[in-house]
């Protein structure tokens, strides 16, 4: 029978031995998802809760078989019905202390509504599993009135948090929670995700490696906007490293600038890296590996300078500086080394 | 039931950690000296929740009051298995309000039904309402002789100071690494549990001080291992790496200045899947524990294993404090730019390569090393303020590919001294002695005691740089004419404050720079400015460097110092 499970997860091959190795008994009652953003951490969270929350003999953290009950609860895609699994994405409340006791509908889970709710018993009579998707509290309080719950919750309870900022988590809600770790995905589990995502196979590649560890940010990276940026930027990176009279920095608008910084970073940084490390370094812009070795390589002290500039175009620009006044700083960090 | 739940410590003995604590509270019981209200604080997972359940059944127990209850009467069962009428644990972040408080209030002057006192645990007191604290203080001043309060909290300072003054106060300790060690040794023996030393050391890093987070980790080691031996591996594979073999390897890169080795560890972290933003943090605290074993490798027996406290020690003794805590300057920033969304190897990797390839310049180096020559006091002339004679640093460096090992040498030597040297400079110079140098060094204090006196005068002494010691005059020069004539009237108030400081009576001179001068000295004001022109930025760096007890940020700050040094360079 448990051949037919399945645990549909790609890459996570940590986290997905971890899970494997336990049992519904041996579950702990409460895990912090933490990784980089588009590893995969909530995907696997609701597989996971599925294959807790499924009927099959022999499910469990194995996988889930997709045709009982409960599974089938689990209408296909990320819309959810079943009663056992609470899902909740984004920022918590904490709730009107007056509101009646009352059901979870709709998008506005609290804290308040999620203590009552969980010290129910389940529906279908298994486990209850709590999905908190990218865990963020409105308020302290908010974070803080789940504290109890989260060291001794009920019997039967599995609560996971996912989050790709864990620094910004109250301390005494991690510590009630095992951090698993999800680390960046591989290149070719990337092309993999986008493949299936619709893809054609050269995009993927070309987002795997954009991607740097991340689905999402490769996925963001092949938006037709996004790309559309990246090689606008790149183009005038290249204007003004080869000392040429650099044009106007039409990326720099308040939109696109904090993407605009980081492609130019990147592009400096393989820049340095070229000179630094020669030809055995792997580039983070592939895509512009010609232009960039057709580029002089610089001395060190002017690689500083060149950084230390971006670094603080890139602090600047959190503030509420015109975009234009950072993007002329950035071209006077480029033209100056050229 | 989860390990820290079933190791909660039942006794005091087991409660580990809190020497302190323990000590105070069971000699205060022993001798009869109960408090009404106790507020016990301290970071996560250090023992608040379970010294407060164990002083509970210190009360109540039927042997009691006795500081080791048996945990086997009837009340301490009771006690146990939560099932008390009379010990209530009330979770004070959902029951904030003043209406809960009104409930528990109303509660309280009713004697306990079975037992000797009523107990009221009240656990993350800190998010009271402002209200519900207040509604509290007259119950928590003077309850009913048989009620005992006992608060815990992670934040006591979040506490009104009126529920502080009412209670005693326990402050919990972050449970030393080796405490925690020898505490998971203990539970994992009696849990059947096989774990490997350098596990253990693992696990604790990763708990930071709470005992909790290594209990779960533990537990969670040990299902995933099935039975088989935990060892530091399993724990990269369960709980993903947290890059300590790679921070330790990029420690050693950044140190030998290997660019290269740099990007290529990077790398393959980053391949086998670490995520950057732990890396970047265990970078730091490799760096931090540097620094604090450079300062005294005694202070790392609290954070660190034993073997591992060693070897810091050993590598702190290559790397200067400098060189550390620019390091850490960068990878704070990087940390921040990369926690704002940013991408966090691509601040990890600018960051490093800023640091390693400023090193490796031979020009900086020597530059770095003759200001700190300066700021010694040493003998290197200062470079000329004029713009037409070029500086010196540059063409005084040493020759390539020596360069930089030497100057770095240089550099670390002249740190050293530097301490000795504000030592001495504390002290008035005997006559005689007086050069340019001490002069400049002993500005800040002479410009603190002249605005000490006439606080309007600040502006204009902020403007004015000492410029030369010409037969015993101190000439001040100032970029504009107005600023030197506001001081005109009060140079007799600067002659005695020079006295003062220095122990020597000198004529004050005020000079107003030429016309040659002047974009030098307008421009200086502007510090941080990276557009400024570098040269007033170089000419400005002298003045403030040879000041040591200048508060200024810039004077502190080596990255800011490298930066426009860097920027006159590349311009040049």
């Amino acid at each position: 029978m448990s051949g037919d499970l399945t645990f549909d997860v790609i890459g996570a091959q940590g986290p997905r031995r971890f899970f494997q190795a336990l049992t519904r008994d041996t579950i702990a009652h409460a895990y912090l998802f933490t990784g980089p953003g588009g590893t995969g951490k909530k995907t696997f969270a609701r597989r996971l809760a599925q294959a807790l929350l499924c009927r099959a003999p022999g499910a469990g953290t194995a996988g889930y078989d997709g045709t009982c009950d409960s599974c089938r609860l689990f209408s296909a895609g990320e819309d959810t019905r079943n009663p056992d699994f609470i899902e909740h994405t984004g920022v918590m409340k904490i709730g009107d202390p007056d509101k009646p006791l009352g059901f979870y509908e709709g998008d506005d889970l609290t804290s308040r509504d999620l203590v009552r709710n969980l010290s129910l018993q389940s529906y279908l009579g298994g486990m209850r599993v709590l999905l908190l998707g990218d865990v963020s509290f409105a308020t302290p309080e908010s974070a803080n009135a789940l504290l109890k719950i989260l060291e001794e919750p009920p019997a039967g309870l599995v609560m996971l948090m996912t989050t790709s900022a864990p620094d910004r988590l109250l301390e005494t809600i991690r510590s009630r929670a095992i951090d698993v770790r999800f680390p960046s995905l591989a290149p070719a589990e990337i092309r993999e995700i986008l493949i299936r995502r619709g893809f054609d196979e050269e995009r993927a590649a070309l987002g795997a490696t954009l991607g740097g560890g991340s689905a999402t940010r490769a996925m963001a990276a092949l938006d037709e906007e996004e790309e559309s940026l990246r090689s606008q930027v790149a183009a005038w990176f290249f204007s003004a490293a080869a000392g040429g009279d650099a044009p106007e920095q039409s990326w720099a608008t308040r939109e696109t600038l904090a993407e605009g910084l980081e492609i130019v970073k990147t592009l400096a940084r393989d820049w340095v890296a070229l000179g630094v490390a020669g030809e055995g370094v792997r580039l983070s812009a592939p895509d512009y590996g010609t232009q960039l070795r057709d580029l002089a390589p610089m001395e060190s002290r002017a690689a500083v300078a060149m950084l230390a500039s971006l670094d603080e175009a890139q602090r600047i620009a959190r503030s509420n500086v015109p975009p234009s006044l950072v993007g002329e700083m950035v071209r006077m960090a480029i033209t100056r080394v050229a | 039931m989860s390990l820290y739940r079933t190791w909660r410590p039942k006794t005091f003995a087991d409660l580990v950690g809190q020497d302190a604590v323990v000590r105070t509270l069971t000699s205060a019981i022993e001798s009869g000296k109960l408090a009404h209200a106790y507020l016990f604080s301290g970071p996560r997972g250090s023992g608040k929740t379970s010294a407060a359940k164990i002083l509970a059944r210190c009360i109540e127990c039927v042997n009691g009051p006795t500081a080791t209850p048996d945990n086997t009467c009837e009340n301490c069962v009771a006690i146990l298995n939560g099932s008390s009428l009379d010990v209530l644990e009330i979770d004070a972040a959902s029951y904030r309000g003043i209406d809960q408080i009104r409930d528990l209030r109303d509660g309280v002057k009713f004697a306990p039904s079975s037992m000797r006192m009523k107990v009221y645990i009240i656990d993350e007191a800190h998010m009271l309402t402002k209200e519900g604290a207040n509604a509290f203080l007259k119950t928590l001043e003077e309850p009913p002789a048989h009620a005992v309060f006992i608060l815990a909290t992670t934040e006591p300072e979040r506490l009104p100071v009126t529920i502080l003054s009412r209670c005693q106060r326990y402050a919990f300790r972050r449970i030393a690494i080796p405490v925690m060690i020898e505490r998971m040794r203990e539970i994992a023996s009696a849990e059947n549990i096989g774990i490997d030393e350098e596990a253990l050391a693992a696990i604790a890093y990763r708990a930071d001080g709470g005992l909790r987070d290594a209990l779960t980790m533990l537990e969670q080691a040990s299902a995933f291992a099935g039975g088989g031996d935990v060892t530091a591996g399993t724990l990269d594979v369960a709980f993903g790496t947290t890059g300590r073999t790679f921070a330790s390897a990029l420690v050693d890169a950044i140190a030998a200045r290997d660019a290269a080795g740099v990007l290529s560890t990077i790398e393959s972290a980053s391949d086998a899947g670490a995520d950057m933003q732990v890396l970047i943090r265990s970078l730091i605290a490799a760096f931090r524990n540097l620094l604090v074993a450079r300062i005294d490798p005694a202070l790392l027996a609290r954070d660190l294993a034993p073997e591992d406290a060693r070897r810091a020690a050993e590598r702190a003794k290559d790397v200067p404090a400098a060189t550390i805590v620019r390091v850490l300057r960068l990878l704070v920033d990087a940390q921040s730019l990369a926690r704002g969304g940013g991408h966090a190897r691509l601040e990890l990797e600018s960051a490093l390569l800023r640091f390693v390839l400023t090193q490796d310049d031979p020009s900086l180096d020597a530059l770095a090393a003759r200001i700190a020559a300066l700021e010694a006091g040493g003998t290197p002339a200062l470079p000329p303020r004029s713009h037409d004679v070029p500086p010196p640093p540059v063409a005084d460096a040493p020759p390539e590919g020596a360069a930089p090992a030497s100057a770095v040498a240089a550099r670390e030597n002249v740190a050293e001294e530097r301490a000795e040297e504000r030592k001495r400079e504390s002290a008035p110079p005997a006559a005689g002695t007086l050069t340019l140098q001490k002069v400049r060094a002993a500005w800040q204090s002479i410009r603190g005691k002249v605005e000490g006196e006439r606080a309007s005068l600040a502006a204009s002494l902020s403007r004015a740089t000492v410029d030369a010691l010409e037969d015993r005059s101190v000439v001040l020069r100032f970029p504009d004419k107005l600023n030197a004539d506001m001081l005109r009237d009060h140079v007799a108030l600067v002659e005695r404050a020079v006295a003062d400081v220095l122990g020597e009576r000198l004529a004050v001179v005020l000079r107003v720079e030429t016309v040659a001068d002047t974009a030098e000295g307008a421009a200086r004001p502007a510090r941080r400015a990276k557009g400024a022109p570098p040269a007033a930025a170089f000419a400005a760096a002298p003045v403030r460097a040879a000041a040591p007890q200048d508060e200024d940020e810039e004077a502190e700050n080596p990255d800011a110092l490298f930066s426009y040094l860097n920027e006159r360079i590349s311009d040049r």
